[in-house]
């Protein structure tokens, strides 16, 4: 009985001191991490060792580009130099990414696309995204130039620049050829949307609609407004903005030639989307250059059946595009390579060949003015009965509206995405749907100090 | 010296555990609690305190309440849909002279080895409104209309419950079965000599006996519903679908610090979860006399 007891004391003296090690370790290990080294000032490898660099897209058309400029980048620049690049899905990568950066950059990858509609979640709080400011280095490099500012707008906050875009993202309306032309509808005659409308309300049948519900946030931008001003007030709620959805409505109350998709919630990505596009059930969908890579990926039994003519305007005259999407290549500042990381960067985004070579795997019309005139850009696409889609970009590039960002943008996004399904099925109006997600962000905005 | 070097050994040796949960559960835990008086938002924040307000803010967050009562909702179908679908498969497994029995235990057991992000992703074809396997072959042979089990809010809860109907009815008619398979056939028997028919011998002999083990079940059943996330992730998306219809507690608390990096705020969800689920056990275990001595 006396040993039991002997014994059970020094359990317990050894609990404490385990508990007071296990303690300071703790401790220890919750003390904030040293602030990162400067990037400039982190030591270089020595050259024989290979630079193995992360770099995370969520798009398979990104990561085929980037794979291919890493090959020639090895060969021409660096022969040490290996990239891997792991292609995501797209809100799990910026979840991670910012997660990572919010870790001091613990499994973060080297180098980040990052989608603007997310992007300034990453200006939250702090306004520093753990991203390297490339600023001076753009400047230094000219690169200023050669950039159109309206898209480097995107992932520049308080004058810093952390990205560098992928694309110019104009928006067109892609339609099957074959069935218009087959009617006899000439396009070059549509110059707005009720001229779309009335040539082709009569297409329409039970089974098949003339177009799909298009975004709204992108609709507004060709009327120059947005869900954010260009001073980050949020603007959902402006009367353009809530007539504007009425408009969208009316496509399938009043005129009866579009819906918003099989699923109800207007996605033109889900495959029972891509289902329905191939037997027909659409003949029309507004999309940015991107798409026409989405389609030819998705739906390539449609070769050579569709083709792009300009966004209708809402009135004579008007803007006849848009923008829609956008994603920057981003270096994380806690990268051991950012050096590499940079002039990979300026070998693949800032460069003629680069920014050719994207359009010619993904359909990405270039943001970079001097490989805007390249031939390359003006080849005959298959896919797209043998229009040159290239043509048609460059031509509405100089128009693309602007579009803010807001470190609130990503959190309106995922608030108004719970509401699309009851705008669509007339169980909120607009004007309250809107009002309501606006003020619930105005509020966030107040309680952290933005306004 | 060699007798200190005995008596540590067995701490040494289960000491990788501990360190393990030390660090990676403990001081989480611990960590949260503290950040949960905090306002911090955003990459490389610095946490400012705010006592309560965190915990006072989600009594008036509209999206919170309905995440708590979405998850009610799945917790209340897993209790009166799940369990009791189980234990009449329970039942059924413990019939001596079922042909193919041991088929059936792993027929009904496969679906929880299944990883819940495919499973997930399968019933979301399954009740795909245009495509789906519900509406073209169930529903449309029988002349009814194709409904929209992810589109309408108030179908969501339901095609959840369906979903979790399909994962969680095996496993837990196999805790059943164990629990069955405890109680002695001769009680039975000497009740059916006494004259009592087959209900009253589940209702007055089994039912009963099979107390802990439904004790188990339904804690392990709460807490299983206060704390999924993967499959209402995946089917409805991080908003939970159309009018934040799937929008589960977890989901929550992930938009908050996964998206929107409210990092204190979600500490506070965390502990809010932690405290509902905590007030439900100790509910349970009153109701169904755990506490009670005999």
């Amino acid at each position: 009985m006396g040993g039991f007891h002997v014994r059970r004391l020094s359990r317990r003296e050894f609990l404490r001191v385990a508990g007071l090690t296990a303690g300071a370790t703790l401790l220890a290990a919750c003390a904030p991490a040293p602030a990162p080294a400067k990037p400039a000032e982190a030591p270089q490898p020595a050259p024989e060792q290979p630079i193995k660099l992360e770099l995370w897209t969520f798009v398979n058309t990104h990561a085929r580009w980037f794979r291919s400029m890493a090959e020639d980048y090895k060969k021409e620049k660096n022969p040490n130099f290996e990239l891997n690049v792991t292609e995501i899905a797209y809100s799990d990568m910026h979840d991670k990414a910012q997660i990572a950066l919010q870790a001091g950059g613990v499994g973060a990858p080297d180098l980040v696309d990052i989608e603007q509609g997310r992007f300034g979640g990453f200006l939250r709080g702090t306004g520093d995204p753990g991203l390297v400011d490339l600023t001076d280095w753009l400047k230094e490099g000219g690169y200023m130039e050669k950039l159109v500012a309206s898209r480097e707008a995107l992932y520049t906050y308080q004058g810093k620049t952390y990205g560098v875009e992928h694309a110019l993202c104009p928006v067109v309306l892609y339609y099957r050829a074959d069935i218009f032309e087959e009617a006899g509808i000439d396009v070059s005659q549509i110059e707005t949307w009720d001229d779309f409308i009335s040539v082709g309300k009569d297409l329409v049948t039970d089974d098949v609609k003339l177009l799909l519900f298009p975004e709204h946030d992108v609709l507004l931008r060709s009327r120059g407004a947005d869900w954010f001003d260009a001073d980050g007030n949020v603007t959902l709620d402006s009367e353009l903005s809530i007539e504007t959805m009425e408009w969208i409505l009316a496509l399938r109350d009043k005129h009866g030639v579009a819906d918003p998709g099989p699923e109800g919630n207007g996605s033109k990505y889900s495959t029972t989307w891509y289902g329905v596009l191939k037997e027909g059930k659409y003949l029309a969908v507004m999309g940015a250059d991107w798409y026409a890579g989405f389609l030819k990926d998705n739906v390539p039994e449609l070769s050579g059946k569709w083709k792009a003519i300009p966004l209708p305007a809402f009135e004579k005259g008007g803007l006849r595009t848009s923008c829609h999407g956008g994603t920057g290549n981003c270096i994380v500042k806690y990268s051991k390579y950012v050096d590499e990381a940079w002039n990979f960067m300026q070998y693949s985004m800032l460069s003629v060949e680069g920014n050719v070579r994207r359009y010619e795997m993904t359909n990405l019309f270039p943001p970079f003015i001097p490989a805007m005139d390249n031939p390359r850009l003006r080849k005959p696409e298959e896919y797209f009965g043998g229009q040159v889609l290239g043509e048609l970009f460059a031509e509405l590039g100089p128009t693309v509206p602007p579009q803010y960002q807001s470190p609130y943008r990503a959190e309106l996004n995922s608030n108004i995405s719970a509401l699309w399904v009851d705008i669509f099925q007339g169980n909120i109006k607009p004007a309250d749907a809107f009002k309501q997600v606006a003020d619930e962000i105005r509020k966030v905005m107040a309680e952290e100090g933005a306004v | 010296m060699g007798r200190w070097q005995r008596r540590l050994a067995p701490y040494l040796f289960i000491s990788p555990f501990f360190i393990g949960y030390a660090v990676f559960f403990l001081y989480p835990v611990a960590y949260a609690f503290y950040l949960s008086f905090f306002k911090q938002v955003g990459i490389g924040s610095q946490p400012s305190f705010v006592g309560l307000g965190n915990y006072i803010k989600l009594l008036h967050d509209a999206k919170f309440v309905k995440s708590v009562f979405n998850t009610t909702y799945y917790a209340a179908g897993s209790v009166f849909v799940i369990i009791p679908a189980a234990l009449a498969l329970g039942l059924a497994f413990n019939t001596p002279r079922l042909p193919l029995r041991e088929f059936f235990r792993l027929f009904f057991f496969t679906p929880l080895i299944t990883s819940g992000v495919v499973v997930a992703i399968i019933f979301g074809l399954v009740f795909n409104q245009p495509y789906g396997l519900i509406n073209n072959y169930i529903l449309e042979p029988l002349g009814l209309p194709k409904l929209g089990w992810l589109l309408d809010p108030k179908l969501v809860m339901p095609s959840i419950i369906l979903l979790g109907l399909w994962r969680y009815t095996g496993v837990n008619a196999l805790y059943f079965l164990a629990g069955l398979q405890n109680i002695p056939p001769e009680i039975q028997e000497a009740a059916a000599i006494d004259g009592a028919n087959r209900w009253q011998v589940f209702r007055y002999i089994t039912l009963p006996m099979l107390r802990p083990t439904l004790l188990f079940v339904i804690i392990i059943a709460i807490i299983g519903s206060y704390n999924l996330f993967a499959e209402p992730y995946l089917l409805t998306g991080a908003e939970g679908g159309p009018n934040n219809a799937g929008l589960f507690m977890t989901m929550y608390l992930y938009l908050n610090g996964f998206r929107y990096l409210k990092f204190g705020y979600t500490a506070a969800i965390g502990y809010a979860l932690t405290i509902i689920i905590l007030i439900l056990s100790l509910v349970q275990l009153r109701l169904l006399g755990a506490f009670r001595e005999d």
